[in-house]
């Protein structure tokens, strides 16, 4: 008797307690979208992989145009129409970094959290030889070699209960991308790096490697 | 049965929640302005609950909030603003009958830890616990208060475990311990490495740490601590039952006061203070910079009284080991001038020995106590980092102990990486010496002990107080009653080896203490 009851609490009780925490928590309350004005000389705005000017373009976005900013992160400095900042802002339409200083926001300080929100990020290590993003809403890593230095590219990351570290390899040389799903469970956190690295079916001897960043899966 | 049943329960619950706490609260940041005071957060619950130093009253309730807990600048994805943390204590794991609540600030200046310190709750009771904070539950915890001042007790189980290095291995211990169901866990010290691995064998390491560097700094030591407390099986163990934490070397850095070249004094404020905000320790210990009141007494009932030391932060220098045959100097290792506790902690532990509140003494500490002693010659040295580096010092305990009348001595130890078990002598040359008490050692959690090979017969012979050694890893659980106490020395299946369904927990060797009969007797 004792035994069916704790169970009966334990599947469903308990969860239910904290889904009505929840709700009376109110944590993440939507307010006013975080955007903003693309503001240049005149030319398109690089949109690049990782905070930093180093980082490959991935497109352009036309001076003027009104950009949906998710997460800010401070990279390479760059000096831009607003001045010199290591300020970058993550715009997930573009799928990359715009530096902040050609961005119009109406604010010296920040107005979007620190990137590693769930939506998107990207780091690159040894001035960029190697470059990876996460997409959190399908949760792959793409991996970017970028430099015939004869490393591969690899990214190690780790996750919530203290697995890892796990690598993603692209190892196809200069100019090529890896693509790659990876189990990370819905909603938590894996926190990863971008190296370069001999490949190796072992434990690699990272030579390079990105700060690290935090992200999520969705 | 029905305690495993519970069990069970209890942490198959706690992932419920957790992954409804994570899935339902999926934020959308694209619509989100954050420059509240305290912006909104993920779930920040990432490096789990714990409890700890119970008293028959009270019993220290812990979190840290971390929802990024391998950020590299330590603050584990916390914003820089003040968070409210409500907090629960209940009679029952659902939760309808509320004993206590209230609320706590978390602030960066603590690394968004709290520990709430509640009083008025009933001695010898089991309480459930967890904490509330933007929105998000935490895991439920397990925790146990004190029996009474004298209360009669009749029985008490603890675990004992010290030195988890990350890289080294999983933490397989702690399922044994949780499966063991304990009233209270001991932590020995080497919760956490500064450094990387050292091992020759880095092929058997299956795990790497987030950031390599040697931490010296406060932001390093919490991001450290913090990668160590992502282990889900450490979690799980501080969810099932209060620790008692003393700290080792590692927390701050290795051999980090007594050898010629001391951590600095702000190195080692940095250490202690993210110490602090990472145990479920009583503000008590709170450090004031490079200072901390580590050492303590803890009872339990009329059974068991604790005595938690801290051989680290007051030690005389220790004596320079040179490369080659020599060792140590002898005159040096036995000086009278020299202590492993200081003088004020060396006083303070023998004025508790003039009172025998309780039938066990345990005295819970860091490194090896009894003499070990290779050739048997008492002319040549060894081993200066333990209390055979400071024997003057093991001499005014031991001695002080026997004059006070303390009968049943239990010294604890971690650090050494392998299980030993020992008895107790005034003199460890004199091979008739009376036994005086005895030595429980436990084996790491994970770090390595690859180079130590087995005792040999000469060994044994030259040590013949010394009644086992055991490589590998594990933890050592001990059940007390008023008639004897028994260690149980546990050994765990390869720590280099994930898979959950494949470990395998075993009691390799067994003792057992007599009351008022001191010596280890093999099960």
């Amino acid at each position: 008797m004792k035994r069916s009851k704790l169970r009966r609490i334990a599947g469903s009780g308990l969860v239910m307690a904290a889904v009505g925490a929840l709700l009376t928590g109110g944590a993440i309350e939507a307010s006013a979208a975080a955007s903003g004005t693309v503001k240049t000389a005149g030319d398109p705005l690089n949109v690049r992989r990782a905070p930093t000017a180093s980082a490959t373009a991935v497109k352009t976005v036309a001076n003027g145009a009104t950009v949906t900013i998710d997460c800010q992160i401070n990279g390479a400095s760059v000096t831009g129409t607003y001045g010199t900042s290591t300020l970058w802002d993550y715009v997930p339409a573009l799928g990359g970094y715009i530096s902040d200083t050609y961005v119009f926001t109406n604010s010296d300080t920040r107005i979007a959290p620190d990137c590693g929100v769930g939506s998107g990020s990207g780091q690159c290590a040894d001035a960029c030889a190697g470059e990876a993003q996460y997409r959190g809403s399908d949760s792959h890593f793409l991996v970017y070699d970028t430099n015939s230095d004869g490393y591969s590219a690899v990214v190690a990351y780790w996750l919530k209960g203290g697995a890892g570290p796990f690598y993603v390899w692209n190892s196809g040389g200069e100019g090529t991308k890896v693509d790659k799903a990876v189990s990370v469970p819905h909603g938590t956190w894996l926190f990863y790096k971008v190296c370069v690295a001999n490949y190796t079916t072992a434990k690699p001897d990272l030579k390079s490697c990105s700060d690290g960043i935090t992200d999520y899966a969705a | 049965m029905g305690q495993v049943n519970r069990r069970k329960v209890l942490l198959g619950g706690l992932a419920a929640v957790t992954a409804t706490a994570a899935s339902a609260a999926l934020p959308s940041w694209a619509n989100a302005r954050t420059t509240a005071a305290a912006p909104p957060i993920r779930d920040p619950f990432q490096l789990g609950i714990a409890s700890g130093d119970p008293l028959p009253d009270s019993v220290v309730l812990w979190t840290r909030l971390a929802p990024s807990p391998l950020n590299p600048d330590g603050l584990g994805g916390m914003p820089d603003a003040t968070y409210a943390v409500d907090w629960e204590i209940a009679n029952d794991e659902a939760f309808s009958s509320i004993v206590q609540r209230g609320s706590a600030n978390a602030v960066s200046a603590s690394g968004h830890s709290v520990h709430i310190e509640p009083t008025g709750l009933q001695p010898a009771r089991e309480y459930f616990y967890r904490f509330k904070s933007s929105g998000y539950v935490s895991p439920v915890g397990r925790t146990r208060t004190a029996p009474a001042a004298g209360a009669a007790v009749n029985q008490l189980k603890y675990c004992f475990s010290s030195c988890q290095h990350w890289e080294e291995g999983y933490y397989h211990a702690y399922k044994g311990i949780v499966a063991d169901d304990p009233d209270l866990v001991l932590f020995l010290g080497d919760y956490i490495y500064e450094k990387k691995s050292g091992r020759t064998a880095q092929e058997r390491n299956p795990r790497s740490l987030a950031f390599t560097e040697d931490v010296t700094t406060l932001a390093q030591y919490r991001a450290r601590h913090a990668q160590h407390k992502t282990d889900a099986d450490l979690q799980a163990a501080h969810a099932i039952a209060p620790w008692i934490v003393v700290f080792d070397d590692h927390e701050v850095m290795n051999n980090w006061n007594g050898t010629t070249a001391p951590a600095t004094a702000a190195r080692k404020a940095a250490g202690f203070q993210a110490f602090y905000e990472n145990t479920p320790i009583r503000s008590t210990a709170k450090p004031n910079g490079a200072s901390i009141q580590l050492y303590r007494q803890l009872m339990w009932g009329n059974l068991a009284r604790f005595h938690m030391l801290d051989t680290r932060q007051y030690r005389s220098a220790q004596v320079p080991d040179p490369s080659g045959d020599a060792g140590p100097a002898c005159a040096d290792m036995r000086s009278t001038s020299r202590s492993i506790l200081g003088a004020t902690e060396e006083a303070w532990l023998l004025k508790q020995f003039e009172s025998h509140p309780a039938t066990w003494d345990f005295l819970g500490q860091q490194v090896f106590f009894a003499t070990r002693d290779s050739d048997g010659n008492k002319a040549t040295c060894e081993s200066n980092d333990s209390w055979q580096g400071y024997e003057a010092s093991r001499n005014r305990i031991q001695q002080g102990w026997v004059d006070r009348k303390v009968a049943n001595p239990v010294v604890l130890t971690g650090d050494v990486h392998r299980h030993w078990a020992a008895d107790l002598r005034l003199d460890y040359f004199n091979h008739s010496s009376p036994v005086i008490g005895s030595e429980l050692v436990t084996t790491s959690v994970t770090s390595n002990s690859d180079n130590a090979s087995p005792p040999d017969a000469a060994w044994n012979a030259n040590n013949p107080h010394v009644k086992y050694c055991k490589g590998e890893r594990g933890y050592v659980r001990v059940t007390t009653t008023p008639s004897q106490t028994r260690a149980d020395f546990m050994t765990t299946s390869d720590t280099s080896v994930y898979d959950p369904a494949s470990v395998v927990i075993k009691n390799d060797r067994s003792y057992v203490i007599q009351a008022g009969k001191p010596g280890l007797q093999q099960v």
